[in-house]
């Protein structure tokens, strides 16, 4: 009996070390290949504190979560601008310098590591045997699995997946990139922590071999085997690992060591296959059970609902543009003048170098007005863009939205004030269905915020339930509530760029930047993203687009200022601008 | 194609769909080239000018349609083969390799050469055109100025023997002067070395005067075709942008 | 600090002899990562597959050693153009991404260590190659062996090899093209996927000839081709060029830097030494300071 419950120690223990990496790897997209050396951490403060300092067993399992939480938090920092692979190379050398710390220092065991931890107990009871150490972990790793959960399956999740697919278009959506990088870090390495000082007094030792890079690569192995990003996966892949060694060792009749080598080997050629055939891991990120029942005509458990889930409510009474008034053509007797000014930009300025791109613009954009922005290549109109939104600072000059100074301030806290903007390229989160790409737009949602969704889970489930109305809302005005449940990656790109504008929409913002909406657009697409483009004013919002097809921004916007050469030229009908032969031959080359 | 005889073309499109991967981003696009002819290919940013070159050399999928080189259908052909029978793209901006040498650059361009007199010869007749190359001859490309790596890339076609070039956007980001010159320079080779050219400008002017026919490309899909002077009398070309 | 200082012209040795050694590697891991885009891992196993091909060769086999070193080279050129053949390129083909080949990278690794482990019995796996006319040299002082000689030669005589090979000969002038502009490489008319062979075949004969060189020296041990890929990595990612020698130099300061430490800590601190300065350079930003060593190097050279 012991037997199996040491196994299941060792399932649990690992169970939780690749949950927390799947909140690095599978959500956050952050490869770590130091987790164990940050469970080291733990292992190695709770068997210090005990050994040399006599610390009670719940203290010290308290004090090396923490320490481990601030290792994460510190090495996130670095991490935060890195690439891929460069972040590889960084976990890499921390977890080789930790390791080879421990290995080196007297004071730490050298290569034998911390020996002789005193048996833990808890309220006066012991916990020497695996069946008393069992059912203790068995409750902390609930709680682990519970907070995993919480975290995961939820708002919190959501952007912490949005900033996987695309961090550039997470801040434009107005998430703050930073504070969630370090937030994640710093959990998933208490959680490590906490599990590396369980080991340790499991074991009553804490030594190298336990944390060392190999072992970070196992982790690596059971998050990906199980399956990235997916709830379930990470457990199904540390159990197998765990279990299937004392399973080859009784059928195979071998010893421990042999029956664990031939389990590595095992795992290793299958990461390769899986690689090739399932690159997703054995439970996929969108898996469904009900769905997987379905499929195999077993009965649904629970309530009878479709296997298709997510059927949406219909269309809440926002205006549709299928059946519009007036098929994408600019209101002929707007009067531009007399509308108020949303945006004021006065004397904008930047330079790259010796190059001025932006050459002191004065431009205003106005309620409820579409305002399109031409010039011919290389005139900086997406450098005005990019200033417009933050994203890169300007030389001098200001911006003004709504009457308020936003100069210098970051994409994400400018789309929170209401100017938000699509991209050129769409950037949507291929990953994740379109309801969740539109619903991440949603502004301050409490379930996004780490003390609000674990505080306050009544105010999270109240507002997601507002934002996915409200997303369902924006999905109908651009006509594709029925595609709500689909990954955003299977729509054709016509309708990702109307998904962008649905997103734009759900932000809240007032002032929306239009990137290029209609170029690589499918031609039987174009009119209905014309057609929803046109239809944004009648909603209270106020436009400006970049567009290079003159076609369809002719269709689009009330009133144009031609750019050239980093300044504003001219200002008028897009009409009126091309009868003038100065601007055409300014466009077109002379 | 009325002001187009049936003979005497070297390259031909047959309502080509194409892009990449599932994603086509040409649509049913038709086009003839003649020898020793310039026809241009026109269209606003994103209408899939670029895409359309890139098909017709095998760097973008042709999901559909026909590419007839000298009436042989070369449609998803490695892009190798296609320069061993004369067709050479060179794409927009990056068309040489900026850190080897002038005289690497050319002789990667020789790179299906396997006769050695051949590619002296072209090496001799490309300085001869081109002598500014001779003076950068050990510089590393990047080096050279603008217009200069476009006469580079220009060279490297022609040592790869090019006879049908496809040119993407030749005189992006060069100065007027520049860009001109160089327009000049591929109208004397036309002349001289009996190319036919097929190339994507943005800049309409240098287009109209160069090419003998053009096709105006909107959102994947051909809208209007013709010899410049009659385009340019008869529309606004604005409109078609 | 007496004592010391009469530690410094040994350890210089030390350092300069693992420091050509880690150029080696270095330059074999980033020929195939600049060339080729694949975060190879897997040198690990050309690694440690060609130390253990050398070893069962001359020892169980009794093949002449020299022979069994040229096999096992072969052998390692060979698993590189495999694992390019068999697993990168299906997976770059299937739309896996750097991730992913790099995981199927780890898995491979993983595979072989371990098989390795169970083919060689799992606590008696160390092997060491013997054969090699070892003898000790002391010139002012400092000792060295004729295998430390040989290997410095090597790794130097085949840096220069490679050198010369990129830059004078038709194959190298195509290699070149490749990395620096793959598509234009296409449009000229090159077969890419044929460059990526010979790169492969090149860099995996190069962490080849090191292996073996391992066995000798030390022993083959079933994950000393991860430690040594690590370091190659290390090098490949903090040379300042791609030129051969630029990343050979790279390797030797390398190599100094973590054998010269010992005038201040113990031997076991070196990885500390190692990957402290790996950590530093990439949490200061790689394009800042990169762009800040070669204004360096630029006074320095200018």
């Amino acid at each position: 009996m012991e037997y199996r419950f040491d196994i299941a120690n060792q399932v649990l223990i690992f169970v939780v070390l690749s949950l927390s990496l799947n909140l690095l790897i599978g959500y956050a997209g952050q490869v770590s290949l130091a987790h164990a050396a940050i469970a080291g951490i733990g292992g190695y403060a709770a068997a210090k504190l005990a050994i040399a300092n006599g610390m009670d067993f719940v203290p010290s399992l308290v004090l090396a979560t923490l320490m481990a939480a601030a290792a994460g938090a510190f090495l996130s920092v670095p991490a935060l601008r890195l690439t891929v692979q460069h972040l590889i190379l960084l976990t890499l050398a921390a977890a080789v310098v930790l390791v080879t710390i421990a290995n080196s220092t007297r004071d730490l065991g050298g290569a034998y590591g911390l020996v002789g931890m005193p048996v833990p107990s808890i309220f006066g009871k012991s916990l020497a045997k695996p069946s008393q150490f069992f059912w203790f972990l068995l409750c902390v790793s609930a709680i682990c699995a519970l907070l995993y959960w919480r975290l995961a399956d939820s708002p919190y999740g959501r952007v912490l997946r949005a900033l996987r697919e695309d961090e550039l278009a997470a801040r434009a959506v107005g998430k703050n990139v930073f504070v969630y990088k370090v937030q994640v870090f710093a959990l998933a390495s208490a959680m490590a922590g906490l599990m590396g000082a369980l080991w340790a007094y499991y074991l009553r030792l804490a030594s190298p071999v336990q944390f060392n890079v190999t072992q970070s690569l196992l982790l690596v192995t059971m998050v990906i085997f199980g399956g990235m990003g997916s709830l379930l996966g990470p457990v199904v892949g540390a159990a197998l690992i765990v279990v299937s060694s004392p399973i080859l060792e009784k059928n195979l009749d071998i010893g421990a060591e042999k029956a664990a080598l031939i389990r590595l080997v095992i795992y290793g050629a299958a990461l390769v296959v899986l690689m090739r055939l399932r690159p997703e891991g054995l439970i996929p990120e969108h898996f469904s059970f009900r769905r997987a029942l379905a499929r195999l005509g077993l009965p649904l458990p629970g309530a009878g609902a479709a296997a298709g889930q997510q059927s949406p409510p219909p269309a809440a009474g926002a205006a549709d543009p299928a059946a519009p008034a007036g098929p994408g053509q600019p209101d002929a007797g707007i009067d531009i003048a007399a509308r108020t000014p949303v945006v004021t930009v006065e004397g904008l300025r930047k330079a790259f170098g010796g190059i001025v791109a932006v050459d002191g613009v004065d431009l205003a954009l106005r309620e409820r007005v579409v305002t399109g922005l031409v010039g011919p290549n290389g005139a900086g109109k997406t450098t005005l863009f990019n200033l417009l939104t933050g994203v890169i600072p300007p030389d001098g000059g200001t911006i003004r939205l709504k009457g308020k100074d936003i100069t210098g301030m970051t994409p994400d806290a400018i789309a929170r004030l209401g100017m938000a903007r699509s991209f050129q390229d769409v950037r949507l989160f291929l990953r994740m269905t379109v309801l969740e790409n539109v619903m991440l737009a949603y502004s301050r949602h409490p379930g996004e915020h780490l003390p609000l969704l674990l505080g306050a889970p009544l105010a999270t489930s109240r507002a997601e339930r507002r934002a996915r109305e409200l997303a369902l809302e924006c999905l109908s005005f651009v006509g594709l509530v029925d595609k709500a449940g689909m990954l955003a990656g299977g729509l054709s790109f016509g309708e990702q760029k109307l998904v962008a504008i649905a997103r734009l929409l759900a932000t809240g913002a007032d002032v929306l930047l239009l990137d290029e909406p209609i170029s690589g657009v499918d031609p039987q697409w174009v009119d209905r993203v014309a057609l929803v483009i046109r239809a944004l004013p009648a909603q209270g919002k106020t436009v400006c687009v970049v567009e290079h097809n003159l076609y369809a921004l002719g269709q689009l916007a009330d009133h144009c200022y031609f750019m050239e050469s980093g300044r504003i030229t001219a200002e008028g009908s897009l009409q009126e601008l091309m009868a003038d032969p100065r601007l055409i031959a300014a466009y077109f080359g002379a | 194609m009325g002001t187009q005889g049936s003979d005497g073309i070297v390259l031909q499109l047959e309502r080509v769909r194409a892009g990449y991967g599932g994603r086509p981003v040409v649509f049913d696009v038709s086009l003839q080239l003649r020898r020793g002819s310039v026809v241009a290919l026109l269209g606003h940013n994103g209408a899939g000018k670029s895409t359309t070159l890139r098909a017709i050399v095998g760097l973008a999928r042709v999901h559909a349609g026909a590419v007839l080189l000298d009436g042989r259908d070369i449609a998803n052909r490695p892009c190798e083969e296609n320069i061993r029978d004369g067709l050479v793209y060179l794409p927009q901006e990056r068309a040489v390799f900026g850190e080897l040498s002038v005289r690497d650059n050319l002789l990667l361009g020789a790179q299906v050469v396997k006769d050695r007199q051949a590619r002296e010869q072209r090496l001799e007749r490309v300085l001869t055109l081109f002598p500014v190359l001779r003076e950068r001859w050990a510089q590393p490309a990047r080096t050279l100025s603008g217009g200069q790596q476009r006469m580079l890339s220009v060279g490297i076609a022609l040592m790869a023997g090019a006879k049908v070039l496809l040119l993407d956007e030749p005189s992006l980001g060069l100065a007027p002067a520049v860009a001109q010159s160089l327009m000049n320079t591929i109208r004397e080779l036309v002349k001289s070395e009996g190319l036919s050219v097929l190339i994507v400008e943005q800049n309409l002017r240098l287009a109209l005067d160069l090419a003998q026919y053009l096709y105006i490309l909107r959102m994947g899909q051909l809208v209007l075709e013709g010899p410049p002077q009659e385009l340019e009398e008869q529309h606004q070309l604005w409109q078609l942008f | 600090m007496d004592f010391r200082g009469e530690l410094f012209p040994q350890l210089f040795t030390n350092g300069v002899i693992n420091g050509s050694w880690y150029g080696v590697l270095g330059l074999g891991f980033a020929l195939i990562l600049t060339v080729t885009g694949r975060f190879h891992l897997a040198y690990a196993v050309t690694y440690t597959l060609a130390a253990y091909v050398a070893v069962a060769l001359s020892q169980d086999v009794g093949i002449p050693l020299g022979i069994a070193f040229f096999l096992a080279v072969v052998v390692a050129s060979l698993s590189g153009v495999m694992t390019e053949g068999v697993v990168y390129r299906p997976l770059a083909a299937g739309g896996g991404g750097l991730l992913g080949i790099f995981i199927a990278s780890l898995g491979l690794t993983i595979v072989a260590e371990n098989l390795i482990r169970l083919t060689w019995g799992a606590g008696s796996a160390s092997r060491s190659l013997v054969g090699f006319p070892l003898r000790p040299f002391t010139v002012l002082g400092v000792t060295f062996t004729s295998l430390d000689m040989a290997a410095v030669f090597t790794a130097w005589f085949l840096v220069l090899a490679l050198a010369f090979f990129l830059s004078y000969t038709p194959w190298g002038r195509i290699v070149n093209a490749v990395r620096v502009n793959p598509e234009m490489a296409r449009v000229v008319g090159i077969n890419t996927e044929r460059v990526h062979w010979l790169v492969f075949a090149i860099g995996s004969a190069l962490a080849g000839v090191f292996a073996v060189y391992a066995a000798m020296r030390f022993a083959a041990v079933p994950d000393m081709g991860l430690q040594q890929t690590l370091i190659a990595f290390v090098v490949a990612f903090m040379a300042l060029g791609t030129r051969p020698v630029s990343v050979a130099l790279t390797g030797l300061a390398l190599g100094l830097v973590e054998s010269l430490s010992g005038l201040f800590l113990s031997a076991q601190w070196a990885p500390v030494v190692v990957f402290g300065v790996l950590f530093v350079y990439l949490a200061l930003r790689p394009v800042q300071l990169r762009l800040a060593l070669r204004q360096v190097q630029r006074l320095v050279t200018a």
